[in-house]
């Protein structure tokens, strides 16, 4: 199984706490969408005609793309990859981008599953956050969503919010609940180094964030999650059994990915490499140099490492035996012995051949992958 | 010997004195162009990149003039205030001194006291104003500093500028002209001074000496006065760029004498060389028997390490007999080694060399001086470390180092600086006006109060202009309380302090916001306490980290989180595990970064 990611670099206005990268204005969108396309050519080789299930449109905000622009992408893709018929085809997109109209749009092209970034059905959360849309248009926009007969739907929610009360946060969880859209990705508020948020709340102008607050609103989600019948089945997402998210899912799974566009992550099993965070660079370079890209091939240790950080977060858990298959006997009885602090401390479950976080591991995510990682 | 010109150069620190150093040795081609590395004097990497001379050497240049062959001996000096022993010891072996002032700085601390000891020693001065080719030379207003400091006449001050070679020709007609040649009487039994020495791997170690009076001759043996040892002179000779055996030495020489000695310790500068058969009535005066002033805990970090750790300190103490140690144990560190120093700077370089030549990962403790404690039975144990200090109800009193500081500084920040120094539990001795704006100020203060981060500040309150300078000057009865601190009611011996009781409170307090600082938080709430006896005087708490998990763990958050855990993970195996509490080594010297 392989995938596609395509970076598109380009928003309204930044969000607060956001660090990845993107630009606030659209003079470059012609220039970015040749470069592009020039990226998708030349780089056909790269998933060695594996077949491709799923291609994500990330960003920024790629619901600021027009039909045409679109359009032309997909047929660019399908000129050089092996695109399978089931193929998942996700769009990011901003509750403000999306009129009736272009939900209409959306529905009639290529894309079959839509990831709207919700954040909050609040409007101080929003503010706090620095999001564009209002808490009714976002509600607004999910029943258009629905209507449009976008059946695959995910939204985003953030928790840990300074203006979210424990109630708002239940009534967040609840509104979603009640929507019926199956698939649901909500993340802690974290402060990221060099963003807006960090320096505001640096300067005393925001509210810090509560950790306190952030692990209550984490306990009430899985429980409400697991009650309304989701499988918590990454740390931030829940999903109805047969709506993962097949994008997402690859990644947690070590399966090969492409990324197109400034800042975009490959991934072939063996290195992993990554474009220039800069859009002039990536329109000037991409397609035509390899300095568009920095590279770093994997060690043993660090491809182990990887996987038992990625997959200690999901619920398939972390499997000895895969382990044992894929770096050797050492590794598999070293992941083993350093798990065993916690499984006592109830943190770490073993169920057959594989381990799990419990729901207070979850909370330790991190440092418990660090512990299993090779010395 | 009337041809022979035995001189050092006094001069602070980036005041050109190697500079000067390697004109000379070019001037008398004692180096040829291709040997000539910067600073051919400073050979340890460590001096070259510091720009500081910590050990001296000596050098021997060939000069002619008017139809004369001369011998000049360089006797180099090192130029901190950690080593003011071993430079009065190679003064006492000059008959002259250049005294060396950057014309853009004009005279610092260090000169002065350096200079006292050669007046001491009453060597002939020859001022050397050097840098006047920097845009920012202020000739007139420092040879006026320099006329003021050692009443010259303005004519004798030569000008010079190391860098581009100008008037260096006109310091060696000086040094001939104006250094007086070696009086001493060949005949009478052998004298000399030993101002140095160096380890060899294969030769041992090396003593560099002077002689005062007599002669020595290859195969004599010989007596080491102060140790009581006895040698063969198995080679003697003088040092060229290398060293170059001679069969006889006498009266005003300087040279070198390898005996087959093995450790450093046997070698002591200031000792006397006599003959066996013949030997001198007294010692050459000036002899101290070092003693380290200041001590710290060095300790593996991997305790695996013990050993060569150990042997690492053995090989350094094998060129550098001030440094002493001996083992020592700590609950929270494990096994490691109580090393005594001559000052800060001397710690500091051992560390830096450990590191560097030996490769050696290591947890310096907070330094502290030497105290004298009195017990109520009237025993005196000298202590080392907090720890060893006597039981309170067995305790009689303390008596700490004082020190005679010099600071020299310009007047505007002289307020700042008594503050200062008055902070440090300072008194004022002396305040002398070298010019109408510099101003020399005289404190007597406890060397404990120095060894934190006095001379940091100094140098921040006086916009680095402030140059400073001490020696020893006894000891004086304290009012010190020994300051734990505790983590989780656990007390950490590593970061046990004696502190004046006035200054417990705050310091205590200090200690342990910055600890909060430091430690990082951990799965349980962690007290830190700061006490004196059983009494809590300051807390702060860390609170337990309640989460630690990324929100977001797609493509590129893979690598870039893979790579900050894994060096989490590296730290803390540096971490030392106190009770139930992971501290980083950073911790153990948080006292030096109170603010």
């Amino acid at each position: 199984m392989a995938g596609i990611y395509l970076h598109i670099p380009f928003c309204k206005q930044k969000c607060h706490y956001c660090n990845f990268f993107s630009i606030a204005s659209l003079k470059q969108k012609p220039d970015f969408l040749n470069a592009l396309k020039r990226e998708i050519a030349i780089q056909k080789a790269y998933l060695k005609n594996e077949g491709v299930q799923t291609i994500y449109f990330g960003g920024g905000t790629p619901s600021m793309l027009e039909k045409a622009e679109l359009n032309s992408i997909m047929e660019e893709l399908h000129k050089h990859y092996n695109i399978q018929p089931d193929v998942e085809i996700t769009l990011e997109a901003n509750p403000d981008d999306l009129s009736r109209e272009k939900l209409k749009i959306f529905a009639q092209s290529a894309i079959n599953r839509l990831s709207i970034g919700i954040q909050s059905f609040f409007d101080d959360d929003l503010n706090y956050l620095n999001r564009v849309h209002s808490a009714d248009h976002a509600k607004t926009v999910i029943d258009n969503a629905l209507d449009a007969g976008f059946e695959n739907l995910t939204i985003d929610l953030i928790y840990g919010i300074p203006t979210l009360t424990d109630k708002k946060w239940q009534q967040n969880i609840d509104y979603f609940l009640a929507s019926g859209i199956k698939h649901l990705s909500a993340y802690a508020l974290t402060v990221e180094p060099r963003t807006a948020l960090a320096h505001l709340i640096n300067k005393g102008k925001l509210k810090a964030v509560d950790e306190q607050q952030s692990v209550r609103h984490f306990e009430m989600l899985m429980q409400s999650m697991e009650a309304a019948g989701f499988v918590h089945y990454e740390i931030s997402n829940f999903a109805k059994p047969g709506h993962y998210s097949k994008h997402n899912s690859l990644y947690w799974i070590g399966g090969n990915y492409l990324g197109l566009g400034p800042s975009a992550h490959s991934y072939n099993g063996i290195s992993r490499q990554w474009n220039v965070s800069h859009l002039t660079k990536y329109i000037n370079e991409a397609g035509q140099s390899e300095s568009v890209f920095e590279k770093e091939e994997l060690t043993l240790d660090q491809r182990y490492d990887e996987y038992v950080m990625t997959s200690l977060r999901t619920s398939w858990g972390c499997d000895l035996e895969h382990i044992q298959n894929a770096f050797g006997k050492r590794y598999s009885q070293y992941c083993l012995s350093q798990a065993q602090a916690f499984l006592r401390e109830a943190k770490i479950e073993q169920r057959e051949n594989r381990l799990f976080l419990t729901q207070k591991g979850k909370l330790f995510a991190d440092g418990i992958a660090a512990e299993l990682f090779i010395d | 010997m009337k041809n022979t010109r035995n001189f050092c150069i006094i001069a602070h620190i980036d005041h050109g004195k190697s500079t000067l150093a390697d004109r000379l040795l070019q001037l008398t081609n004692t180096v040829s162009e291709r040997d000539q590395k910067e600073q051919v004097l400073d050979s340890m990497d460590l001096e070259r990149e510091r720009g500081i001379t910590i050990k001296s050497h000596a050098i021997q240049m060939n000069y002619e003039k008017g139809g004369e062959n001369y011998i000049l001996n360089l006797i180099d000096t090192p130029g901190h205030v950690d080593f003011s022993y071993e430079v009065s010891r190679s003064i006492a072996a000059c008959e002259g001194a250049l005294l060396v002032v950057d014309a853009t700085q004009g005279i610092q601390a260090q000169t002065i006291s350096n200079l006292y000891l050669a007046l001491d020693h009453d060597l002939e001065i020859i001022p050397v104003l050097n840098k006047i080719d920097m845009e920012s030379a202020m000739v007139d207003e420092v040879e006026d500093q320099i006329i003021d400091l050692i009443g010259c006449d303005r004519e004798d001050i030569l000008r010079a500028s190391a860098k581009t070679g100008a008037g260096v020709a006109e310091i060696l007609e000086a040094i001939v002209a104006r250094v007086p040649g070696p009086v001493g009487d060949p005949n009478a039994p052998l004298q000399a001074l030993i101002f140095d020495s160096v380890f060899n791997p294969f030769r041992g170690i090396i003593a560099y000496f002077r002689i005062m009076n007599g002669s020595m001759q290859k195969g004599d043996l010989v007596k080491f006065v102060a140790t009581g040892k006895e040698y063969n002179a198995d080679e003697i000779g003088v040092l060229q760029l290398k060293q170059v055996p001679k069969k006889v030495m006498s009266a005003g020489d300087v040279g070198y004498i390898i005996s087959g000695i093995k450790t450093s310790r046997e070698v002591k500068v200031g000792d006397t060389i006599t003959q066996v058969d013949r030997p001198c009535d007294k010692a050459i005066a000036g002899f101290e028997n070092v003693k380290p002033m200041v001590f710290a805990g060095i300790y593996p970090v991997d305790a695996d390490d013990y050993e060569e750790l150990r042997a690492s300190i053995e090989k350094l103490q094998l060129n550098d007999a001030s440094l002493v140690f001996e083992p020592e144990s700590s609950a929270a560190l494990g096994f490691g080694f109580r090393c005594g120093f001559l000052g800060l700077l001397h710690m500091e370089i051992i560390q830096e060399r450990l590191d560097r030549e030996f490769d050696m990962d290591v947890i310096t403790t907070v330094p502290n001086v030497q105290f004298k404690a009195y017990t109520t039975a009237g025993d005196l144990i000298e202590v080392h470390n907090p720890s060893g200090l006597p039981d309170a109800n067995k305790l009689d009193y303390i008596e700490e180092p004082y020190i005679i500081a010099q600071i020299i500084s310009k007047s505007e920040y002289l307020g700042n600086i008594m503050t200062l120094a008055i902070e440090k539990r300072g008194v004022l001795k002396n305040q002398v006006y070298l010019t109408s704006d510099r101003v020399e100020l005289t404190f007597e203060m406890p060397l404990s109060e120095i060894v934190f981060d006095f001379y940091d500040k100094l140098k921040s309150i006086s916009r680095g202009y402030a140059s400073f300078d001490y020696h020893i000057e006894g000891y004086q009865r304290a009012t010190l309380v020994k300051l734990d601190i505790l983590l989780n009611g656990e007390s950490v011996d590593a970061l046990s302090t004696l502190i004046h009781r006035d200054h417990s409170y705050n310091f205590g307090r200090k200690m342990c916001e910055k600890l909060k600082e430091l430690i990082p938080r951990q799965q349980y709430d962690i007290a830190i306490q700061a006490a004196i006896g059983t009494k809590i005087i300051a807390r702060e708490t860390i609170k337990a980290l309640r989460k630690d998990v990324t929100a977001k763990c797609y493509g590129g958050d893979i690598s870039r989180k893979r790579k900050l855990l894994e060096k989490q993970k590296k730290g803390k195996k540096r971490m030392r595990q106190v009770g139930n509490v992971e501290v980083p080594q950073s911790a153990f010297l948080a006292v030096l970064k109170l603010d």
